[in-house]
C-alpha cells in the first residue's frame, strides 16, 4: 500500500438528524483524513490482514468521529480515530474466530473436501509445522505467545500472571512468533501477498 | 507448496518484523512516534513489509485456538473445553423424544 487509500467519508451537512446533525469540525476531520488515514489503513490492516476490511473499519470509525458531540482538538480526535477503529477491528476478529470456530468444529469433515488435494494437504502440513514450532518454544516463551495469541491477554495482565516485566513479555512473543514464520519457512509454506 | 515471500526477506528482517507486530498488534491508539517509526521501517526496504505481512499471517491464522493448551491449570482446560465444545456437544447430543 504505497499510497494512501480513499476511504469514502460521510457528507455533512446542516441536516438535522443522524450523522449530518454532527458539530464535529469538518475542517479537522478532514485534516486527519488528509494527515493521518494511510496511517490507520495500515495499522488496522496489521491488525486485521485485510485491506479491504480496513477500509471498511475506516469508514465506520469515521462515521463514529463525525457523531461527536464536541469540538475537539485534533490530538483528541485522532486517538479517538484511532481507538475506536482498533475496538472495530478487535469485534471483527472476535466474529471471525468465532465464525471460524464453528466451522472447524462442526464442520471441518465437509470443509476439507472443498478444497484441492493439493491445497488440502498443504494446509494440514502448515498447522503441523506451526503446532510443533509452538510446542518447540522454551516453556515461558510458549506460554506468553499462547496468552496472548489464544487467549487474548494483554501483554500487561500476562506480565503479571508471569510475573515478569512487560517489555519480556513482548520479547517472548516476538520471539515464539518468529520461530512460527522460521518453521514455516525452512519448510517452503510461503504466503500470499496480503494487505498491509 | 511455494516459497512465496520467505525468499524475499532475511532473518534479521523477519526478527524485526515480530518485533514490529508485537507492539503495533498490542496498541489501539499508538503514539504518533510509534506509528510513523513502524511505517518508516515498513517502507525502508520491500522485505520489511514482507517479512511483516509473513509474521502477521501466522498471528492471523487460527492454529493454536481449538485445543485446551497443556501450560493451562486444570480448571481453565475445564473452562476452556467447556467453551470450545459446547456447540459441537449441543449438536451431537441424541434428541430425546417429547
Amino acid at each position: 500500500m504505497d499510497e494512501p487509500q480513499a476511504v469514502f467519508l460521510p457528507e455533512i451537512s446542516s441536516e438535522k438528524g443522524g450523522i449530518s446533525s454532527s458539530v464535529s469540525d469538518p475542517a479537522c476531520v478532514e485534516r486527519l483524513f488528509v494527515e493521518h488515514n494511510a496511517a490507520l489503513l495500515r495499522f488496522i490492516s496489521a491488525k486485521v490482514g485485510s485491506e479491504q476490511e480496513a477500509r471498511e473499519i475506516a469508514q465506520e470509525a469515521y462515521v463514529h468521529l463525525l457523531r461527536l458531540d464536541h469540538h475537539e482538538a485534533v490530538s483528541y480526535l485522532r486517538a479517538f480515530l484511532f481507538k475506536t477503529a482498533a475496538n472495530i477491528a478487535v469485534d471483527r476478529l472476535r466474529q471471525r474466530r468465532r465464525r471460524n470456530h464453528v466451522t472447524s468444529m462442526s464442520e471441518v469433515d465437509f470443509a476439507v473436501f472443498e478444497l484441492t488435494p493439493e491445497r488440502q494437504i498443504s494446509g494440514e502440513q502448515a498447522m503441523t509445522v506451526m503446532r510443533r514450532a509452538v510446542a518447540e518454544l522454551p516453556p515461558k516463551c510458549r506460554e506468553a505467545f499462547l496468552l496472548r495469541h489464544s487467549s487474548g491477554l494483554s501483554v500487561d495482565e500476562i506480565a503479571q500472571r508471569m510475573q515478569v516485566g512487560a517489555c519480556m513479555v513482548r520479547r517472548y512473543i516476538a520471539r515464539g512468533l518468529e520461530h512460527v514464520r522460521q518453521c514455516l519457512d525452512s519448510q517452503g509454506f510461503g504466503i500470499e501477498r496480503g494487505a498491509v | 507448496m511455494s516459497p512465496g515471500l520467505a525468499s524475499q526477506y532475511t532473518e534479521t528482517q523477519r526478527r524485526e518484523a515480530a518485533e514490529w507486530f508485537v507492539l503495533i498488534n498490542e496498541q489501539d491508539d499508538p503514539e504518533t512516534d510509534t506509528l510513523q517509526a513502524w511505517l518508516q521501517w515498513m517502507d525502508a526496504h520491500e522485505g520489511n513489509r514482507y517479512a511483516f505481512e509473513a509474521v502477521a499471517q501466522v498471528w492471523q491464522s487460527q492454529t493454536f485456538n481449538n485445543t485446551p493448551k497443556r501450560w493451562m491449570r486444570p480448571i481453565e482446560q475445564t473452562i476452556f473445553k467447556l467453551q470450545h465444545c459446547k456447540k459441537k456437544e449441543y449438536h451431537n447430543a441424541p434428541k430425546q423424544a417429547t
